[in-house]
């Protein structure tokens, strides 16, 4: 019995690593999905082709348009970070084109930095967690069986 | 009674649906004061202008709007048909009448009727005879081609250069390069329906269309008189 409990706790603690890699890849994953979303707006608008709403439904992802529904609070950012991107997807594409260009442009400068960092993060934290989950969970079982 | 006051705040929301939060995709119409909205519902524009070295930006700060809602009126056309059409000679029309006389319902129901035995394309620079959106025409033109968000002068090149049509229909001419290009498509031999804001023709105009059709706007459509 003992060692089975013990089995069952290395095991959460693997799950844990997983949970904390997943968090990092989400939020890693959101970034390049808002980039991939503003970068398709742009093309919009260069070429003037479709409505952005009708790009968002299409393009956005789930995660993204629970940012614009304001149902934001699971996802991996900060309130600070909510509230920005959601300004800026909020006000894409109400401008004319040359002064809609250069607002995308801007925009993606500062959410590829977002992106850059939760690259970054993910490499470093997010596999080093997944690792870490398993060696404290086998460390746990062996100390204490 | 139950009267509807619609208060700035209605208007914006109104705005803000027909761009659909898009300006860059219609700001070529704002610019000409109205958006089309699905279903070739034309909303006219009321607001500020806003100029860059001279020439108009765009409209900010829309105040008021004046919303006209298409539809077909089947029949209205049978009148005319014998007096456009005789001996199978199919004769340049053109429907004069002031605003909201019914110009554009009558021109759309000539063009559908017409179509159901010759080559007829529209040239529908604002999108109210046909209602195009994404390749759907949600107004009845029976089976004319449509050109749609076509300037007037672009869209006759390219319909006598890539269509072959028997009769071109366009709504509203206005300007010597609209008129030069209704010119040039009644010199190359392709019939022409067309309209005009006026309650008289200039000579010039006269000249080039054999059939002049003056309509009321009390009630609107009712044709008052026809000239030949």
């Amino acid at each position: 019995m003992r060692v089975f409990l013990l089995a069952v706790v290395a095991l959460c603690c693997g799950v844990i690593g997983f949970k904390v890699r997943d968090y990092y890849k989400r939020r890693k994953k959101l970034f390049s999905d808002l980039i991939k979303f503003l970068k398709k707006v742009k093309e919009e608008v260069c070429l003037k082709k479709n409505y952005v709403r009708e790009v968002f439904d299409v393009e956005g992802s789930e995660d993204v348009k629970k940012i614009v529904a304001n149902e934001g609070a699971d996802l991996p950012l900060s309130k600070e970070e909510i509230r920005e991107i959601r300004e800026i997807l909020l006000n894409v594409g109400k401008s004319v084109v040359d002064y809609e260009e250069e607002k995308i442009e801007d925009s993606l400068l500062k959410i590829k930095r977002y992106e850059d960092d939760a690259s970054k993060k993910y490499d470093q934290k997010g596999v080093l967690s997944v690792k870490m989950g398993f060696l404290v969970g086998i460390a746990i079982f062996i100390l204490l069986v | 009674m139950n009267l509807l006051t619609v208060d700035q705040c209605d208007v914006d929301i109104i705005y803000e649906n027909a761009i659909r939060g898009s300006l860059y995709a219609v700001n070529d119409d704002v610019k000409r004061g109205f958006i089309t909205f699905d279903g070739g519902i034309r909303i006219g524009l009321c607001g500020e202008g806003v100029y860059e070295c001279g020439e108009m930006q765009t409209m900010k700060n829309i105040n008021s709007l004046v919303i006209r809602v298409p539809h077909n009126v089947y029949g209205i056309a049978d009148e005319l048909k014998s007096v456009i059409k005789k001996d199978g000679v199919i004769k340049n029309t053109i429907l004069v009448a002031k605003p909201f006389s019914g110009k554009t319902t009558l021109l759309r129901e000539l063009a559908r009727v017409f179509s159901a035995n010759n080559k007829v394309v529209i040239i529908d620079e604002k999108n109210e005879l046909s209602a195009t959106t994404k390749g759907v025409s949600y107004l009845d033109v029976g089976e004319s081609n449509v050109l749609v968000g076509i300037n007037k002068t672009d869209g006759v090149e390219f319909a006598i250069r890539n269509l072959s049509p028997e009769v071109l229909v366009t709504d509203e001419i206005y300007g010597e390069r609209a008129e030069d290009g209704i010119k040039r498509c009644i010199e190359g031999g392709v019939s022409v329906f067309t309209s005009i804001h006026s309650s008289s023709l200039s000579d010039r105009i006269k000249n080039l269309f054999s059939v002049r059709v003056y309509l009321s706007d009390d009630p609107p459509g009712r044709i008052l008189r026809i000239e030949e």
